[in-house]
């Protein structure tokens, strides 16, 4: 397949973390090839650089070396400034946590996003209730962090990670925080929404993602150990 | 970024921590407070020196009879001086040329008959010159004229509120009786603006409380002695300002020659006073802007703290803020926005507060406060000023959070 129909191409990523005078080498060299539509799964035990890797690909961080083309940009020399801007633009985060702002509603918290970017206020809260709707908390659109269940806050993480329509969703153990019951109900969210188009990362324990995944890259000690593909 | 939103999310987060906001803020409050009323009091001085110059004019010089006590009138009797006189006043006329116009003025103590009023009236003795001096100016009638005084006629002219309190009897054509004296009312005066002052440096007389007699037809003392001191006060005017100073010093040294060096009076310049009293005023409101700058600093120190506060608590917000698209520059505005809020909001409480003081220092000190919409503008923007130099650093510090980290703080 041709690179510029991939939506994640990383070559080399390595990421070393200077403390003091010890060096930590997070990442080893890493390859990862995503196309539109995937959903790839990555796994492996604490501490292999999963969330290291997940923050790269997120533009949280900045490889210390090695190229990666988001959509086909090389975001691996851009400004912090720009790192912000594909952000807003291109990704979706979902974390183990939650991570919603507990003193606004849902739809805030789902609408959040677009106080940094161009839409206007009456789009943006268009575009939250319509995400809203998509993972099914449209009852709930009003209520605090506070007042929902765990299942129910991560499907409004998953609404806000959704709502600006981004190119990749970037889970980070989505489940990890939720019983089994819960757990199967967000897997299958992921699932209908992967049918639905969108492409996802899924940082996971679980092989019940994993066996969702079309895709499944296995860290360990910062190295790629092997992928499987499913497909 | 949309502004009212994040000046929203400001408030709610504001809003979160009430009390801490509201101490937090305090410091600016007073500051605020200090402002407005130094910047009222300071107006409203401001006003009443106008007003002031308006009445007496800067060109004009006031001679008054000091009071002196019995030993005091024993020495300067020694020094064959009477007080001051009308021979002082004809003498002045004739050396100094740069007075315009010269007016006597004898305050007499002598009741009124038909007074029922608790407030006594003012019986003052003057020339036909005072009504062009002080620029009285005549309801019905006529004013006291050069004749009345050659020929000591008994005649009077009453202030406006006088002929009214006297109903039938204030009327051009009625009579007044002072002590045992028969005097014919010939004019009444127009009402004149008079406001009681206290923090005036210049006592001003209230004319509508005055009844004009001659100079010269006023009765004796008891003893039929003449009183110390023929009058009370010379009111004199020079031609130019710049001749205020010379002049004042030559009445000064012709009168003490004529009183044989005692100085039994006393030369008021009222530019002098008004000088003095604007001296007075910078020296209160230095004190009041320290007051307002220390508060200031402290508020200042405050906002910073309560800033760095919410920063240090709400570190995982700035990451999970970064994370869905915030450039460093959205998080620095947003915290500046949130302590410009506060600070504004401290601002608002202060100038309410403020406002309030300066009603009071009118009420109970007497003291005249002019608020303007200048000094509750500045107020509100050196409250603003501190909200963003003390916000600035929180600020700063928050958005050089990295991301990945900030959304990994417990």
């Amino acid at each position: 397949m041709n690179t510029r129909e991939r939506i994640v191409e990383a070559r080399g990523i390595k990421k070393v973390y200077e403390m003091g005078p010890e060096r930590v080498e997070a990442l080893r060299g890493i390859e990862i090839s995503i196309q539109p539509g995937e959903f790839v799964g990555i796994m492996g035990p604490s501490g292999s650089g999963k969330s290291t890797l997940m923050h790269i690909l997120g533009c949280l961080e900045k490889a210390t070396e090695g190229t990666y083309l988001l959509g086909g940009k090389n975001v691996s020399r851009v400004s912090d400034h720009d790192l912000s801007l594909m952000r807003a633009n291109q990704i979706g985060f979902v974390f183990q946590t939650f991570n919603l702002i507990p003193q606004y509603s849902v739809l805030e918290n789902v609408a959040m996003p677009f106080l940094y970017r161009k839409e206007t206020r009456n789009e943006a809260g268009r575009l939250a209730e319509r995400a809203i709707e998509r993972v099914g908390l449209s009852a709930r659109c009003h209520h605090k962090p506070s007042e929902l269940s765990g299942g129910e806050m991560q499907r409004a993480a998953i609404a806000r990670a959704l709502a600006v329509e981004p190119l990749l969703i970037l889970a980070d153990e989505p489940t990890g925080n939720l019983d089994s019951e819960t757990s199967k109900s967000i897997i299958s969210l992921f699932y209908e929404l992967n049918k639905q188009g969108t492409t996802l990362i899924v940082v996971t324990h679980e092989k019940e993602i994993a066996s969702h995944c079309q895709t499944v890259y296995r860290l360990n000690d910062g190295q790629m150990v092997d992928d499987e593909g499913s497909t | 970024m949309k502004w009212r939103q994040v000046i929203n999310d400001a408030w709610r987060a504001l809003l979160r921590h009430r009390l801490r906001s509201l101490l937090s803020t305090l410091g600016i409050v007073f500051a605020v407070v200090a402002v407005v009323a130094m910047l009222a009091i300071a107006e409203g001085a401001k006003r009443e020196i106008l007003d002031q110059i308006d009445i007496l004019g800067t060109n004009s010089i006031i001679v008054r009879t000091l009071q002196l006590t019995e030993v005091q009138q024993v020495a300067a009797r020694r020094h064959l001086s009477h007080g001051l006189g009308l021979a002082d006043v004809i003498s002045l006329e004739r050396t100094i040329s740069t007075i315009s116009c010269i007016a006597p003025l004898k305050e007499v103590k002598a009741s009124l008959s038909a007074s029922k009023s608790q407030n006594p009236f003012e019986i003052l003795a003057i020339t036909a010159a005072y009504q062009s001096a002080k620029g009285l100016e005549i309801g019905q009638g006529r004013f006291i004229c050069e004749a009345d005084i050659f020929q000591k006629n008994l005649v009077c002219v009453l202030g406006h509120e006088v002929g009214t309190l006297l109903g039938n009897d204030g009327r051009v054509g009625g009579v007044l009786r002072l002590e045992n004296r028969t005097y014919h009312i010939v004019g009444i005066l127009q009402e004149r603006q008079w406001r009681h002052s206290k923090s005036s440096a210049l006592t001003v007389r209230n004319y509508n409380r005055a009844v004009f007699i001659p100079i010269g037809t006023e009765v004796m003392s008891a003893h039929g002695e003449k009183e110390f001191g023929e009058l009370s006060e010379i009111w004199i005017r020079v031609v130019r300002n710049e001749n205020v100073q010379a002049s004042a010093a030559a009445i000064k040294r012709i009168l003490t020659q004529r009183h044989g060096g005692v100085e039994d009076f006393q030369v008021i310049v009222p530019q002098e006073l008004l000088n003095q009293a604007q001296k007075t005023q910078r020296i209160f409101n230095i004190v009041l802007g320290c007051i307002a700058g220390i508060s200031l600093l402290v508020g200042g120190i405050g906002i910073m703290n309560t800033m760095l506060a919410s920063v240090a608590e709400r570190t995982r917000e700035i990451g999970i803020r970064r994370a869905i698209g915030a450039t460093r520059m959205h998080i620095i505005l947003q915290f500046l926005c949130e302590s410009i809020v506060l600070t504004i909001t401290g601002g608002c409480i202060g100038i309410l507060l403020g406002i309030g003081g300066a009603v009071i220092i009118t009420k109970v000190a007497e003291w005249r406060t002019v608020l303007t919409v200048w000094s509750i503008t500045t107020s509100i923007v050196m409250a603003g000023c501190v909200g963003l130099v003390s916000g600035l650093y929180p600020a700063i510090r928050a958005s050089r959070l990295d991301p990945a980290r900030a959304l990994r703080h417990e």
